[in-house]
Order: C-alpha cells, then sequence, then structure tokens
C-alpha cells in the first residue's frame, strides 16, 4: 500500500484519542488493584489453611482490604468514564 | 446429553438468546453521570435519584414498623429478621470500639448500613431506569447538538415503544473539505455537511423504520453545498414530523427512577454525614484541644508535618469514602446495561447475582470505614505508644531484648 494513501486514515481525531486515553485510564488502572486483590486474597487463603478457626474476622478484614484495593481501579473506572463520555 | 431434562434447559436457553437478539435487542445505553431532572419545584430541582431515596426512607420506615409493632421477648417472623441483622453489626460494634463507645456508634452504623443496603438492592428492581417521560428533541436542537452527539457515545433516541433509532453519521463524504477532521474549529461549510450527512442518516432510518415519506431521494447536490444540505435538513424535519402526527414522540428517556448512589451527590452526603458524627464523636471523646492536638502538633517539626498530613487524609476519607460508593454503583449499572444490550435475557442474569452481592458488600465496607474511621478518632496518641511522633531514633532502644547488643 502506498504511503499516500495510509496517511489521510491516520488522523489522531479528539474523539478517538478520547478513547484511546479511556482505555489505557481502566486498563493500567484496573492492574494494581488486580494484583493487590489477587494478594490479599492468596495470604487470606494462607491464613485459613493454618488456622481455621479464625476465619470470620479473616473474612471480614479480607473483605475490607479488598474494598480499599477495589476503590483504587473505581477511581481509575470513574476517570475512564468521564474522559470517555463527560468532556 | 443423556438427561431430557437437562437437553430441554440448554435448548430452551438457546431459543432464549436467538429470539433475543433478533427480536428484543435493547437500546444502545446512554451514559449519563449526573442524575435526570423530572420536574422543577420552585427552584430546586426534583431528580430521579431523590425519589428513589425517599422510596428507601418508606421502606425502611414500614420494616421498622412493621417489625416492632407486636414485639416479643422471643422474636418471631419479620422480627427476628431485622433482630439478627442487628446482632451481627451490634457485636461488630461491640467488639471494635467496645462496650461503651459500641454503644454510641451503632445507630449511626447501623443506619448507613441499611440506608445503602437498601437503596442498592432497590436499584435492581425491574421497573428502575425503565419508566420514565420522554424528553422531546426539537429538530433545531438536534440538528445543532448533532456534531457533539455524533463525537459523544453516540445518543440513543427512545421512542415510547422503548426501541432505539439510532443515526451513525457518515462523515467520511465532508472530509474533503477540512484537511484535519475533527479539528478545534470546523470549517462553516464542514458543520454544515456534518448537519447535512446526519439529517440523511436520520430521515432514511425513520422512513426505513416508521414509513414516513421524508422525500429525501429528491434532494440533488453533493455534500458541503449549502442548498443540498439545507435540502436534507427539511426531509429529516418532515420526517419528524410525521412522526409527531402519528402521535410517536421521538427523544431522550427521563426514568422516574434511577439507583440512589449512581449520582454522585447522595454518596458524597452520607459521607459527609458519617464524617460529621467521627469529628463529633472525637471532639467529644478527647476534648477540643486534644482532639485538635492530632492535627496541629507544634512540639516538634516532623510531629508538625505528620499532624497535616493527618488532615489531608482526614479530608481525602470523605472523597475515598464518596467515589468508592458512586464508582461501584455506576459501574454495576453500566455493566448490566451493557450486558442487557449486547445480548438480552440471560447473559444478564449472573450479573445480577454479581450486583446482589456487590450492593451488600459496599453498604457493609462503608458502615465498617466509619466504624474503623470512628474508632481511631476516639483513640489518642497515647493511647497507642510509639506512632512514629517520639524523637526518631529513640524510639525502639527499649524494645531491644537484654543482652543483644546493637552491632554498631
Amino acid at each position: 500500500m502506498d504511503i499516500a494513501m495510509i496517511l489521510p486514515l491516520l488522523a489522531f481525531t479528539d474523539a478517538g484519542l478520547r478513547y484511546i486515553g479511556a482505555g489505557i485510564a481502566i486498563g493500567v488502572g484496573g492492574a494494581g488493584p488486580a494484583l493487590a486483590i489477587g494478594m490479599l486474597c492468596g495470604k487470606a487463603m494462607e491464613a485459613l489453611g493454618r488456622n481455621p478457626e479464625a476465619q470470620p474476622v479473616i473474612q471480614t478484614n479480607m473483605i475490607l482490604g479488598i474494598a480499599f484495593a477495589e476503590a483504587v481501579a473505581i477511581y481509575a473506572l470513574v476517570v475512564a468514564v468521564m474522559i470517555g463520555f463527560v468532556f | 446429553m443423556k438427561n431430557p431434562k437437562t437437553l430441554a434447559i440448554v435448548v430452551g436457553a438457546l431459543a432464549l438468546l436467538v429470539v433475543g437478539f433478533l427480536f428484543f435487542r435493547s437500546p444502545k445505553p446512554i451514559i449519563e453521570i449526573k442524575a435526570e431532572t423530572i420536574t422543577d419545584i420552585g427552584p430546586f430541582p426534583l431528580v430521579n435519584t431523590y425519589v428513589t431515596s425517599l422510596m428507601v426512607v418508606i421502606v425502611l420506615i414500614t420494616v421498622a414498623f412493621l417489625a416492632t409493632r407486636k414485639i416479643s421477648l422471643v422474636p418471631k417472623g419479620l422480627q427476628n429478621a431485622v433482630e439478627a441483622v442487628m446482632e451481627i453489626f451490634y457485636n461488630i460494634c461491640i467488639n471494635t470500639a467496645g462496650e461503651k463507645n459500641g454503644r454510641r456508634f451503632f445507630p449511626v452504623i447501623m443506619t448507613i448500613f441499611t440506608f445503602i443496603w437498601v437503596a442498592n438492592w432497590m436499584a435492581l428492581l425491574p421497573f428502575f431506569n425503565v419508566i420514565g417521560s420522554v424528553e422531546k428533541v426539537t429538530a433545531a436542537e438536534f440538528h445543532k447538538e448533532a456534531v457533539v452527539f455524533g463525537k459523544s457515545a453516540g445518543v440513543s433516541f427512545i421512542k415510547n415503544n422503548q426501541k432505539a433509532l439510532e443515526f451513525e453519521v457518515d462523515t467520511s463524504k465532508c472530509s474533503a473539505y477540512d484537511p484535519k477532521p475533527g479539528g478545534p474549529d470546523l470549517a462553516p461549510q464542514q458543520t454544515s455537511c456534518i448537519t447535512g450527512q446526519r439529517a440523511l442518516a436520520m430521515a432514511e432510518k425513520i422512513d426505513k423504520k416508521e414509513g414516513t415519506t421524508s422525500g429525501i431521494a429528491s434532494c440533488a447536490g453533493t455534500p458541503g453545498e449549502s442548498a443540498y444540505d439545507t435540502c436534507l435538513v427539511h426531509a429529516s424535519d418532515k420526517a419528524l414530523e410525521e412522526l409527531g402526527a402519528d402521535g410517536k414522540t421521538l427523544g431522550i428517556l427521563i426514568p422516574y427512577f434511577r439507583s440512589m448512589n449512581t449520582d454522585i451527590n447522595s454518596p458524597l452526603s452520607i459521607a459527609i454525614m458519617a464524617m460529621i458524627f467521627i469529628e463529633f464523636w472525637g471532639i467529644t471523646t478527647l476534648g477540643v484541644f486534644k482532639y485538635a492536638g492530632k492535627f496541629f502538633n507544634v512540639s516538634s517539626p516532623i510531629a508538625f508535618f505528620v499532624g497535616i498530613l493527618e488532615f489531608i487524609a482526614e479530608i481525602a476519607r470523605i472523597i475515598s469514602f464518596t467515589f468508592r460508593l458512586f464508582g461501584n454503583m455506576l459501574a454495576g449499572e453500566i455493566l448490566l446495561l451493557v450486558m442487557t444490550f449486547l445480548l438480552p435475557f440471560l447473559v444478564a442474569l449472573p450479573f445480577y447475582g454479581l450486583e446482589t452481592f456487590v450492593g451488600v458488600i459496599q453498604a457493609f465496607v462503608f458502615a465498617m470505614l466509619t466504624l474503623v474511621f470512628a474508632v481511631l478518632a476516639v483513640s489518642s496518641h497515647e493511647d497507642h505508644g510509639d506512632h512514629g511522633v517520639d524523637e526518631p531514633g529513640a524510639v525502639h532502644i527499649e524494645n531491644i531484648p537484654a543482652g543483644v547488643e546493637p552491632a554498631h
């Protein structure tokens, strides 16, 4: 394909860049919390294996921790939604 | 498939999916972050999330009334259920904050939990987001905002029978008039061309779906020519008028009910209320000067900066409270809408289960965090020893066991 034919197709429009930005925001913003939640659950399972009687306490604290970690992903989502649909 | 019952269920599910995909496509979801205004009462707009929060209050009052009407020592039925939920939280409060403070905190914590919980579950009822009035969009508004709408998510024009009419604009025909499509300021010629193309798409679609006769075929010319574009706009106006004469409304749906926490104002107000209570408990327990001393401490430079940081963290709690609840609920709503849009009926079902779970978990988290912050607020620094605010370097000497000498 001739380069002169491709160039007009490569226009970076406002809308296109915005969607790329929104995608990056939620994609990168979701990676950290995903790792955090994985680690939290893994450690909680280890703790449960060692000490099954402590299940209610571990579960409550695990859910609280997950909510904290998840909040970061939610901030990223709010930012992505704002980029995509508000501004 | 040995079991005929399993076979029947699988075939039925597949048939439901196919039929749903072919005949019951839902409109493309519009993501509206701002709560829609139903009507204006004097100077105040009545928004749909407020209607929902009033419904939540009514439900809670009714349940409380019914549960305590005939109170008995050995609880039965509704009283038993309400007492069970209360008891779980009461025990958590007592275990976390101690007997005296736990009893003080419990009413607020429980109120926050039940209010958010009922609001989140109520949002899953089927009449949410679908019953509403249709806000008419005039042809003039339509053509004026056409360019903006074309760029964003693509607005769904929903008729009163809930079927979407969407208009895809063919802007490629207009690109020849501007070297940079989508640039900050469009040439007047280009604006006219985009409006014309939008009118063309609209008239064609309404003609096809509703059988109107707009007469777009009689317009002759090339895109960008002002006479041609005006002709197209006139044609689409005619189609809209004909549609109105048939008693059909074309416009945007304003639902009467919308999940309370998808409007940022309600999580924000709950968060502010929670923080006011936390500060109140802190001040009444420690006294004004001791409590303020947590944030403004001039005994050493490090203590001063730690105090400033704690103050910022205190304010940031409001923001994190708000966005955690708001974001979770908005994400759930978008998830359900998108799943229903992709494949009607069965695909959204597991996500309803997820949203039921998320609804109660978020209410629990909000209440628990309020409790934890309240406990932090009523405990003074002296209570929990070395917190890093003492003189650095001298902190851990006494923790070193006897007989172990530091290496240096």
